[in-house]
């Protein structure tokens, strides 16, 4: 099952809305498909991103995989922990391994991410 | 289901990772098949995983000595040194059955080499599990074995790798016919490697030469490889060239990326791209 309380995206991530701000990981579901995590790229603080494009890369086991922002907006903080431990990944996706936090630049978009039961669905038919 | 078998080619170290991620950029647009491709390096090349510390200034002056390139890759894991090797790359995605997960898909592609080196009567193994020398160093990629690794008498054979990027995947891999350990150490390590390393990760690998006890042709391995993937993943290769558009974009990879210290030079991914992301926003305010 996926977590009810958080919004999700096609791209296998998940996001927490926080007032303005958004935290984001990758799902159960995405770092089971990608084994084990060596290596976390992350965002920096204080970055403009852009919806869709790329905000940092997991190298796993074998491949390395984008991580796609969910929403534009600035990056406020980042999940330094995961440069020490980037197994909190595949540990615990919806608690120790959240990757950042970011400041929505436009609200809107908010209304693009999937819900979890829609999220649900797109996974159950993988 | 056809897929494109590019013609044999030899590239310098930029160019050949940026033919590889222009197919992989075409097609995930939708704008190639399924693309296999076999190629060599001139000179021969270090190509670096993304995320490792990229060589010292002594390291590359001494690259620069022996003649020899380097290049950072688009994908993970450690260095390879391309020299009298068979390099391999496959471009494939969601679209023809490659859904993942990653290993899912690390284990077909294995499966279908695997396959390709049985017609030469080579007994060929999939590691079914992590193995890592104690004291090897950790910057050689044939210094350590993961899963579905292939190996052959309990050594490493093909040392590969893999980029996944909207729903399309890269996997690109060497295959030396033979390999001299002491050489590798020398090139990646800051100091001398002592007889017992270079005997560990000489024991460790295998060169083709070795396990098949002669020196194959380049052409028969590769048309076998390309036999047991086209049976494993029910592909018929049709051998076509690079389209414009991927000679285009490769070339521009090529020049602005594979060649660029801002891209070799520094590690992992995000620094180059935001800097690309940056020129691009300059470009857009003019």
């Amino acid at each position: 099952m996926v977590p009810s309380n958080l919004k999700y995206t096609s791209e296998h991530e998940w996001i927490q809305v926080e007032n303005n701000r958004v935290r984001v990981g990758i799902t159960e579901y995405a770092q089971a498909e990608l084994g084990d995590v060596v290596y976390v790229e992350l965002p920096a603080v204080n970055e403009k991103i852009k919806v869709k494009a790329g905000m940092g890369s997991i190298e796993s086991v074998k491949a390395v995989s984008d991580v796609y922002a969910p929403v534009s907006g600035e990056i406020i903080e980042v999940n330094d922990e995961l440069q020490h431990s980037p197994e909190l990944i595949n540990q615990d996706p919806y608690g120790k391994g959240w990757i950042a936090v970011i400041e929505v630049s436009n609200p809107d978009e908010l209304n693009n991410l999937l819900t979890a039961q829609e999220y649900q669905e797109l996974v159950g038919e993988k | 289901m056809i897929g494109r078998l590019l013609p044999w080619m030899r590239g310098s170290a930029a160019w050949n990772m940026a033919v590889d991620e222009a197919v992989l950029v075409s097609y995930s647009m939708g704008k190639s098949p399924m693309t296999l491709r076999f190629y060599g390096w001139t000179p021969s090349a270090l190509s670096f995983g993304c995320f490792q510390n990229p060589p010292s200034v002594q390291k590359r002056a001494f690259y620069r000595e022996k003649g020899i390139a380097w290049v950072k890759r688009p994908s993970g894991g450690r260095a390879v040194f391309h020299h009298d090797e068979l390099t391999y790359s496959l471009v494939t995605g969601a679209r023809d059955g490659f859904h993942g997960p990653v290993l899912t898909d690390y284990q077909r592609i294995a499966h279908g080499l695997k396959k390709g080196f049985s017609l030469l009567g080579l007994q060929v193994e999939l590691a079914e599990a992590p193995q890592r020398s104690v004291s090897l160093p950790s910057s050689a990629c044939f210094a350590s074995r993961s899963w579905y690794e292939l190996t052959c008498s309990g050594r490493k054979l093909v040392g590969s790798a893999q980029v996944r990027r909207a729903h399309s995947l890269l996997q690109h891999g060497s295959i030396p016919f033979t390999f001299d350990a002491g050489v590798l150490l020398n090139l990646l390590e800051d100091s001398s490697p002592s007889p017992i390393e270079i005997a560990e990760l000489q024991q460790s690998i295998i060169g083709l030469e070795e396990a098949l006890g002669f020196y194959p042709e380049r052409q028969t391995i590769i048309s076998v490889l390309q036999r047991g993937l086209s049976d494993e993943l029910g592909v018929e290769w049709q051998e076509m060239p690079l389209t414009a558009e991927e000679v285009k974009i490769a070339q521009r990879l090529a020049r602005e990326k594979y060649a660029n210290p801002a891209w070799n030079e520094t590690r992992g991914l995000r620094s180059w791209e935001n800097g690309v992301k940056n020129k691009e926003m300059e470009v857009e305010s003019v």
